[in-house]
């Protein structure tokens, strides 16, 4: 299993709505994804897109002080503004056999932290409704994303 | 990257190969992202394990680290808890939070201003013969001087006769400074034990 590169995109100065990865190449079996991200606002949304189309699914939760079940607002995570200043998000997501023409299953563990007791803790189950081979994968803010957000996109074939 | 070794040849398949190759794959060289960089096992007991120096593989183009440990303490008790500190740092600069279950119902807790991160579990000394703590902990953008370091890990063990662990756990460093060491050590416990080993890994970015 060889696990290579496809792309870094760092967000700059003045934020960015999205994070877009476009063309990806098909030479793969999975992408990994990996994002350190920071809303503007206090929403800890992070939603993911693959082929213009939406991800969701279940996933289990942690408040730091709560734990629950949901089955929507699935999705990465982006630590809030409200948050410790300068502390990104960290989440890993796993995207199987997504040069497939079948719908995609995504796997993601996402945590916000604060020097507080309010953080968000997920692990998510997801599925695409798109059932062509991912080449386009999208991460929409809820409003923007703050410079240093970073997002890196792996394949592993 | 991968090891790559020659499983086949004349003399020991008694073959005559009109390939070069004599039955092996081709060797295309790989540009992978996630390399092993260093890794600690411990021979005989140990307070702490630290990965310093980490600036050198951000010079090398590293941007994303992640930790891979096998685990026990001897703690006198079946669990243990992990602590990290970054940079030397044992000030009141941490954070931790998890999302943990032990059979039961699970449960989200956590803890601020404190002297480490933890949330991370392993196995003590009374936990199952030989049974070992799994942990992996990323770490990402870990030489940006902008941002505080936020830790991500899965960490938990298997002990049948007192019921296992697994968490979901994160850490805060309240500190802009790029991650140059990593140290690891037991919350509870003095000392690691013989065994246990740390792996560090990095990808590119």
């Amino acid at each position: 299993m060889a696990y290579e590169l496809i792309e870094t995109i760092e967000v700059g100065a003045g934020g960015a709505a999205s994070i877009e990865f476009t063309s990806i190449p098909q030479d793969g079996v999975d992408l990994v994804l990996v994002t350190s991200l920071r809303s503007s606002t206090t929403s800890n949304a992070a939603f993911l897109v693959l082929n213009d189309a939406s991800v969701t699914g279940k996933y289990l939760y942690g408040s730091g002080s709560v734990a629950d079940s949901y089955t929507s607002g699935w999705g990465l995570m982006s630590t809030p503004s409200s948050a410790t200043a300068n502390t990104p998000s960290s989440t890993g997501t796993y995207i199987s056999n997504y040069t497939s023409a079948t719908a995609h299953s995504v796997s993601v563990d996402a945590v916000t932290e604060n020097n507080a007791t309010a953080v968000t803790m997920t692990l998510n189950a997801g599925i695409s409704t798109s059932t062509t081979a991912v080449t386009n994968l999208k991460i929409n803010a809820a409003v923007t994303f703050v410079q240093y957000s970073t997002a890196s996109l792996y394949k592993i074939y | 990257m991968a090891n790559k070794s020659l499983q086949h040849s004349s003399l020991t398949d008694n073959i005559f190969y009109r390939s070069m190759l004599a039955g092996n794959d081709a060797y295309f060289p790989e540009f992978e992202s996630d390399d092993f960089l260093e890794e600690v096992v411990l021979s005989s007991s140990a307070s702490s394990v630290t990965f310093s120096g980490l600036a050198s593989y951000a010079t090398a183009g590293y941007k994303h680290l992640q930790i891979r440990a096998i685990s026990r303490t001897d703690r006198g008790s079946f669990s243990d808890n992990v602590s990290i500190t970054i940079n030397g740092n044992s000030g009141a600069n941490y954070s931790w939070h998890y999302l943990f279950s032990n059979s039961s119902s699970p449960i989200s807790s956590g803890s601020t201003s404190q002297n480490a991160m933890s949330g991370m579990f392993t196995a003590g000394s009374t936990a199952a013969a030989n049974a070992f703590g799994s942990l992996v902990a990323d770490f990402l953008d870990f030489n940006n001087s902008s941002t505080n370091t936020t830790m991500r890990a899965l960490s938990g063990y298997n002990d049948p006769a007192n019921t296992g662990r697994i968490a979901l756990g994160s850490g805060l460093f309240v500190n802009t400074s790029a991650v140059s060491s990593i140290a690891i050590a037991p919350r509870f416990g003095t000392n690691y034990v013989t065994g246990s080993r740390f792996s560090l890994y990095g990808s590119k970015g």
